[in-house]
């Protein structure tokens, strides 16, 4: 009988140095050439949660608040609470462990339905810039906010959780499933120059617990 | 699901699984657009409903055919007795106490067959394993060409094939599935199917057959007199029966059965084909195969 195993909506093309197997996913942790960054991290296996409710404004997921305007994000506990619109908040887990799904009937597991990136490191927003007419480095905007949008032609969420006015910085990246190779592949080439490079999750966790205090 | 003009734009399969809680699937490509009908119809109402498009978070395979039940018992631990599961049931279980699997047995393509929903993750597992259990079935993998004349020969519609922008839910022979006692404000299109009955001359669906088994006229032919008259949606030569079967959607007055119709192809040099209007479905009329 064949292994239990998932399957990431993204593959990159060099496999990871340490891996451990979460959930039957296969977590790169590390990988053997990351570079000084820009880092590229697949966070597929991170959980994420869709929140819709007419007065959505009044739940406290994970004990957060949800941001009264749309745009804004609630980032603490490892734990990111995006409000997309009137009704609508999105939820991503970036811990190693998240919480069972609350029972409330607003509430979907959405973490199979798209892929999940986190892009940071020096000049990561260069590298945006290239894929998205989005403007990241907004002033006005204090990080993190999201951004519902193309990215790479895509309509995506993208979470700026830190930026810097000299380009370095990171963002978190979902859109539909079906598109993940064609994001890598894109996201990749346009970072190639600028020394993009995958990632493992160790990377990644150290930049927002860093971001967290 | 119609459009206000009664015209049909979607079809899909719906579970209701608890009192104000659903599943349903719509045709392929089309759940964004899907979604933002339900949202645009519901805008001014008060309504107070979540809806999340999952598309993208499951993976379905359908496994079909005489030996599909035997395939599945060998992964899954569950009654799938017709009592138990029955056509047009739905179960939900697991595979290996892990992945879920939400479950439709349907019949699309005429055949005894499940619609298996999984994790998007896993469902290259589980191909692997139905398709490591089919082996000794001589379990084959089937495309879309394969699944388009099997479900022609039972006369199941696609949209887009068997219909075009014009073509209502009467026209395609579903009228069954309108509420006449639900109120018109309450029905999609209600108003403009009303008046539709009325018509005379609109393209309905029928079926037909070649006077020339061997030779199927090509899908988009034109059904003439001296004027166009309709078209061939889908027509194949049959793998079941071989007959050169299809459906086509022709003026009313063209629609009775046994009516011979003409055909004209592209570059047919003034040579027309002939078929008939014949009963539809073509192929296990009864439905037994897929309702064993």
């Amino acid at each position: 009988m064949s292994e239990l195993k998932r399957q990431s909506p993204v593959q990159f093309k060099v496999s990871p140095r340490k891996t451990e197997v979460r959930d039957n996913w296969t977590v790169a942790l590390e990988y053997d050439e990351e570079g000084q960054g820009p880092w590229l991290v697949d966070l597929a296996h991170k959980i994420r949660w869709d929140l819709q409710d007419s007065r959505v404004g009044e739940q406290r997921p994970c004990d957060l608040e949800v941001p009264a305007a749309p745009g804004s994000c609630t980032f603490a506990n490892d734990t990111l609470v995006n409000r997309m619109n009137r009704t609508q908040t999105s939820i991503y887990h970036l811990g190693a462990v998240a919480p069972a799904l609350p029972d409330f009937a607003g509430y979907t597991d959405v973490t199979e339905s798209t892929v999940f990136l986190a892009l940071f490191g020096p000049k990561a927003f260069i590298i945006a810039e290239k894929l998205s007419a989005l403007d990241f480095l907004d002033p006005a905007k204090q990080s993190p906010f999201l951004y519902q949008g193309p990215f790479c032609h895509v309509p995506c969420q993208i979470v700026t959780l830190e930026k810097a006015a000299d380009g370095s910085g990171g963002f978190l990246l979902t859109c539909s499933r079906g598109y993940g190779d064609s994001l890598i592949h894109a996201i990749l080439e346009a970072g190639s120059a600028l020394g993009l490079l995958p990632a493992g999750e160790n990377r990644f966790s150290a930049w927002i617990q860093g971001l967290q205090g | 699901m119609c459009n206000d003009d009664g015209c049909v734009i979607d079809d899909g399969v719906v579970v209701k699984l608890g009192e104000n809680d659903y599943y349903f699937t719509t045709s392929s490509g089309r759940a964004g657009q899907t979604v933002e009908w339900i949202r645009y119809h519901t805008r001014f109402d008060g309504w107070d409903f979540s809806l999340v498009n999952l598309t993208d978070a499951m993976g379905v395979i359908n496994i079909s055919g005489p030996n599909a039940a035997k395939v599945l018992a060998k992964v899954v631990d569950v009654d799938l007795s017709s009592n138990a599961f029955p056509f047009s049931g739905y179960q939900e279980f697991f595979i290996k106490d892990t992945i879920f699997v939400r479950a439709m047995r349907l019949g699309f393509v005429g055949e005894l067959s499940y619609e298996l929903h999984v994790p998007s993750s896993y469902t290259q597992s589980v191909w692997d394993m139905l398709k490591a259990a089919g082996a000794e079935f001589g379990i084959r993998n089937f495309g879309v060409e394969a699944q388009n004349v099997l479900r022609m020969e039972k006369c199941h519609v696609i949209l887009g094939s068997e219909s075009e922008q014009r073509t209502n839910l009467l026209d395609l022979g579903l009228g069954f599935l309108w509420d006449r006692n639900k109120a018109d404000a309450k029905t999609v299109g209600a108003v403009a199917l009303r008046q539709a009955e009325k018509d005379v001359g609109r393209l309905k669906l029928v079926g037909i057959r070649m006077e020339d088994d061997n030779r199927p006229a090509r899908d988009g032919a034109l059904i003439v007199d001296n004027k166009v008259r309709g078209y061939v949606a889908t027509m194949r030569k049959s793998f079941s029966t071989g007959q050169a079967v299809g459906m086509a959607l022709v003026e009313s007055q063209l629609a009775d059965i046994g009516t011979r119709l003409e055909i004209f192809e592209d570059e047919c040099n003034g040579v027309r084909l002939y078929a008939r209007v014949v009963a539809m479905p073509f192929y296990d009329i009864k439905g037994e195969r897929m309702k064993r």
